[in-house]
């Protein structure tokens, strides 16, 4: 019999399945331990970067809405002038703005772009009312245009009990922002499609742009803002004394005569009093502005690479402007012969075409009609009979137009 | 001499044979059922880390559109997640529910044979494709307009 205690052979199976179990039980923990893993990765944050990046772009905009509003605020006539300013502003945020996302661990850089330049309209004198040129008070603000950043402020002690000023926005649905005194103090009604709410008006603030009266959300304001191109125009603007101003998408020269030939349908352009003068003397007055600007952006981390374009146009409501615009229109009338020299621009940059039109003021029938493929030309119109006509531009694009409406008298203005 | 009536010392070996039988019906049982355990804890594991996976990439995928919501907007963003689930390579599809904006991620592993569905929406659409699971790489085409995604 061999010796027990020199048998090596024992336990063997006790050990084997010991060890085989052991084997087990550590791979699951292992297991055990890339699932809390994985449960730690689930509550981790997974788009920081992504969230960084909206963060910017949206301090970009921002910005950018804030160097806008110091340009136009400017007293000034000259574009260029609002152009510098701009530049400066934008020029001296940009570091700080990339400091601070440095900070939050992001590279970033502004590059600004293109500038859309609009036209503002303001009505300074704290005197008179919301009146044209000449005094009255029933009258059309703009023809045709996008228009943001519509700010009022009315002296709410000349709303007089039964006074009705009425605003009134046309893009295809017709809103009106009524300033009225039913009895129980001045208040702010919006006419629109529904339910017409209203809101008490006591500061005489009223910020159609962003819906607030008196600094305080109004609900339906905002949703009186046109989103489309549009008409605005006035009913009895005389009732109360107030000052406003806004920013529409088109260019001066255009848009002046347009809103002239819009006011004063009897006389030839440019009529005796304009609706707008041109320096702050004038009450109102358009200068020139910045509609909207578009910048480069880009933004990198280490799992993220970020470039884009943005715009900002403060208060806009809608799709951004993209209609084409006259950035001249002039018509030189010498006897009976008609030049028309026009230039034209497009946010976009898609002109396609432009119409030059007479038409008989007497019975709107067509005289004659040019169309061209260029964006700046010239069009004769030689010979033309006695009689007042209206001139019209029409620029069009691939997806809109735009048009320029002037009467001229070959016999002689007026009309 | 007959050994048959001779019951001397049966109990010492009867003792190692019953010690050694239980011990081994004991050892292979807990062996046996602690496979079982691991198997089924792999496959759970497995599941539930893809899941996790998935609604990572979706996540990142829908922030990705959010950022990409511009025709001149350039994006190049990195996902990371694991290379392996539960000791195992995985494989990550994009599969298109409805255009334009929802989409499926269906995640799988190879052995195991685990599968699970993220759905999602987005902003943009998502190019169909099948990666390998581990760092991804989302990148907008302005020119297609649409995500593509991509091993790191």
């Amino acid at each position: 019999m061999a010796n027990v205690s020199e048998d090596r052979s024992r336990a063997q199976l006790l050990l084997v399945g010991a060890l085989a179990l052991a084997v087990v039980f550590l791979s699951l923990s292992l297991l055990l331990n890339s699932v809390i893993y994985t449960e730690n990765l689930a509550t981790r944050q997974t788009h920081a970067d992504a969230e960084k990046a909206t963060e910017f772009r949206l301090a970009a905009v921002d910005g950018l809405d804030g160097a806008i509003e110091h340009a136009n605020r400017r007293n000034t006539t000259a574009f260029a002038d609002r152009r510098d300013a701009y530049r400066d502003a934008v020029d001296s945020w940009v570091p700080i703005l990339a400091n601070y996302s440095a900070t939050d661990g992001m590279a970033t850089d502004v590059e600004p772009d293109e500038l859309h330049e609009g036209t503002r309209i303001v009505g300074a004198n704290n005197t008179t009312g919301l009146v044209r040129g000449d005094g009255a008070g029933d009258w059309t603000v703009a023809t045709d245009s996008k228009v943001r950043r519509f700010r009022l402020h009315v002296d709410p002690s000349t709303v007089g009990t039964g006074d009705e000023v009425r605003i009134t926005f046309d893009d295809g649905t017709t809103r009106t922002v009524v300033i009225e005194n039913p009895g129980s103090g001045p208040r702010v009604r919006i006419e629109r499609p529904g339910p017409d709410p209203t809101c008490s008006l006591s500061d005489g603030r009223i910020d159609i742009g962003t819906g607030r009266v008196d600094g305080e959300y109004c609900p339906g304001l905002a949703d009186a803002r046109p989103t489309g191109n549009g008409a605005v125009s006035i009913a009895n603007g005389d009732q109360v004394t107030a000052t406003y101003s806004l920013v529409v998408d088109r260019h001066q020269d255009g848009f002046r005569t347009d809103v002239d030939t819009e006011n004063y349908p009897t006389q030839c352009t440019p009529p005796s009093t304009p609706t707008y003068g041109t320096s702050s003397a004038d009450d109102p007055y358009t200068t020139p502005a910045i509609y909207a600007a578009t910048a480069e952006i880009g933004a990198s981390t280490r799992d993220l690479d970020y470039r884009r374009t943005i715009r900002a146009a403060p208060d806009e409501a809608g799709d951004p402007a993209s209609e084409p615009t006259f950035t001249q229109f002039l018509v030189t009338q010498s006897g009976n012969d008609f030049t028309v020299d026009w230039n034209t621009d497009d946010p976009n940059g898609d002109i396609d075409h432009v119409d030059v039109r007479v038409y008989y003021r007497t019975n709107d029938t067509l005289y004659a009609s040019e169309t061209s493929a260029l964006e700046s030309g010239t069009e004769t119109f030689a010979n033309v009979p006695d009689e007042a006509y209206y001139v019209n531009g029409t620029v069009t694009d691939a997806a809109s137009s735009r048009r320029v409406s002037e009467i001229h008298d070959a016999g002689g203005c007026p009309p | 001499m007959t050994l048959r009536g001779d019951r001397r010392a049966t109990s010492t070996a009867l003792g190692y044979v019953l010690s050694l039988g239980i011990a081994a019906i004991l050892v292979s049982g807990l062996i046996v059922a602690g496979g079982g355990l691991m198997e089924s804890q792999r496959d759970q594991s497995a599941r539930v880390e893809l899941e996790v996976v998935g609604q990572t990439v979706a996540d990142d995928l829908s922030s990705a559109a959010r950022l990409a919501d511009c025709d001149s907007c350039e994006l190049q963003l990195r996902i990371d997640v694991p290379r392996r689930v539960a000791g195992e390579s995985y494989l990550l599809r994009v599969v298109e529910v409805a255009a334009p904006d929802s989409y499926r991620l269906v995640l799988s592993t190879g052995r195991s044979d685990v599968s699970v569905d993220v759905r999602l929406r987005t902003r943009r659409p998502v190019e169909e494709t099948t990666v390998t699971g581990g760092p991804l790489m989302v990148e907008y085409d302005p020119a297609a307009g649409e995500l593509e995604v991509r091993s790191d």
